[in-house]
């Protein structure tokens, strides 16, 4: 009963925990998942996205998604995958992987562990870290949903050109506007 | 449609329903609740027009046809909008004009003019699809204003420029909603108060109006919702000068089907064809009809 209270009361707060609200200690959360802290230091800014494998709006974006990591791999980016839904499964998400074509892995996180410890609640969601595991850039791939447009601010890209040319973010965090993650 | 089934219309399009697949979760946005908004919306405006006509009524508990020469059509363009106040509520506001073309006794006339505006207000708890366990659980809330005219006032032989209840009402509720993979289920249930009228020198007042909301809606492609949805509405008895009137409570069920097309990222369209069932004890003392309504949206 309380495992089904206590996640309803959170519910009904509107408390997600985790780094939703802001970036209090982003070292000491990064430093919670060992798969993370081991890929952290291999790039410049690895790119932590929660995954849906049902989502329209994920599925709209992959194809963004593998020209960019393709295309800033060479400046040291990388791309990390969450797939934090209930659903989750290391043979579910390699298959998923394999079908959409990503260089980079899905880790399976099906307790929500990494979604409740970088407050995302939908997939498209994306983080920006650095080797350190400080969060540089929080929010959405860009500013489409599920029907892509010529006129998309990107920001996940201008965050990333902006951060490998040694410069800020032009914004710090922005919406994430894909489904919501079915925990 | 009476006044108050439209306030729970209102509070009904706030309470539904885009699935990849699309998300099932926000279905309801996109077939049976049009007027909501989805998760990462802010704001909308909508125009939905409605045409009906009725076949029928409910005498009693019993249904008979619209006698011989008797016709009736109703016609209705609603301007809605709704914005996001903060976080998980939203309000939304419906501004209706209503015509009616009536034919009876040999007579025959049209009017209309503007209807009761109606006001909503959703807070969602939690939202479907973000939880296997614990549903979509939102509270609602809506009033009417009496902008228009009521029958009482109507001038026309035929009340045709009646257009709305002539009375203020008050309308809550909650509403349930789960996805279950492409499917997604919704339960509404909702009350209205109705305050009393001065009619002549009596005071009337329409009896406490409930109503039960079910929609089933499953998603074809990402864009594409079709959905089934039955509503039963029943009113207590009414009124007047304070002595209940027996047997004057009505009721009415409603079935419709309905299909959303998300066809860009800020547009929607949604079609609704629906009837009253004319069936022996799912209404009472209630006229008996079916339409159409066709809805376009623009989302921010």
């Amino acid at each position: 009963m309380v495992r089904l209270l206590a996640p309803l009361a959170l519910a009904l707060l509107g408390c997600g925990g985790g780094l939703g609200a802001g970036a209090r200690d982003a070292r000491t959360v990064a430093r919670r998942f060992p798969a993370l802290v081991e890929a952290l230091p291999r790039a410049r800014f690895t790119v932590l996205e929660f995954f849906s494998s049902r989502c329209t709006c994920q599925k709209a974006h992959d194809e963004r998604l593998r020209r960019l990591a393709s295309e800033l791999a060479p400046r040291g980016v990388q791309v990390i995958a969450v797939d934090s839904e209930a659903t989750a499964g290391p043979a579910k998400d390699e298959a998923e992987r394999a079908r959409r074509g990503y260089a980079w892995p899905i880790v399976s996180d099906p307790r929500g562990e990494w979604a409740d410890a970088f407050g995302a609640e939908f997939g498209t969601f994306v983080l920006v870290l650095d080797p350190t595991g400080a969060v540089r850039y929080r929010g959405g791939i860009d500013s489409d949903r599920a029907h892509l447009s010529d006129g998309a601010t990107p920001w996940l890209r201008d965050a990333l050109v902006a951060l490998v040319e040694g410069r800020e973010p032009p914004l710090g965090e922005t919406r994430a506007l894909g489904c919501l993650l079915e925990r | 449609m009476s006044r108050a089934s439209a306030l729970l219309a209102l509070v009904g399009l706030l309470a539904g329903a885009r699935a990849a697949r699309g998300q099932a979760c926000c279905a309801g946005a996109t077939a049976f609740a049009p007027a909501r908004l989805a998760i990462h919306e802010d704001a909308l405006v909508g125009v939905m027009v409605r045409a009906q006509g009725m076949y029928g009524s409910f005498h009693g508990n019993h249904f008979a046809g619209s006698p011989p020469g008797d016709d009736e059509a109703d016609f209705e363009q609603d301007l809605i909008a709704a914005v996001r106040l903060w976080g998980r509520l939203q309000l939304a506001a419906t501004l209706p004009l209503v015509e009616t073309w009536r034919r009876a006794g040999g007579l025959s006339e049209g009017g209309g003019g503007l209807g009761d505006a109606q006001f909503a207000a959703r807070y969602d708890f939690t939202l479907a699809g973000g939880s296997r366990k614990i549903p979509g659980i939102a509270a609602l809330a809506g009033v009417t204003v009496p902008s228009g005219k009521a029958s009482s006032d109507a001038g026309s032989p035929l009340a045709t420029d009646a257009t709305g209840t002539g009375a203020f009402q008050a309308a809550g509720g909650l509403a349930l909603e789960q996805a279950f993979g492409a499917f997604l289920v919704n339960l509404t249930g909702g009350i209205t108060w109705r305050a009393p009228v001065r009619v002549g020198n009596l005071d009337t007042q329409q009896g406490l109006l409930w109503s039960l909301f079910a929609a089933l809606a499953y998603t074809i492609t990402d864009d594409l919702v079709v959905a089934l949805t039955a509503a039963y509405t029943a009113e207590l008895d009414a009124r007047v000068d304070g002595v209940t009137q027996a047997d004057s409570g009505r009721s009415w069920t409603r079935l419709a089907v309905a299909v959303g097309w998300a066809f860009h990222d800020d547009w929607r369209l949604q079609a609704t064809v629906y009837s009253d069932l004319p069936v022996a004890y799912l209404g009472r003392n209630m006229d008996v009809g079916g339409g159409a309504t066709l809805m376009v949206v623009r989302t921010w």
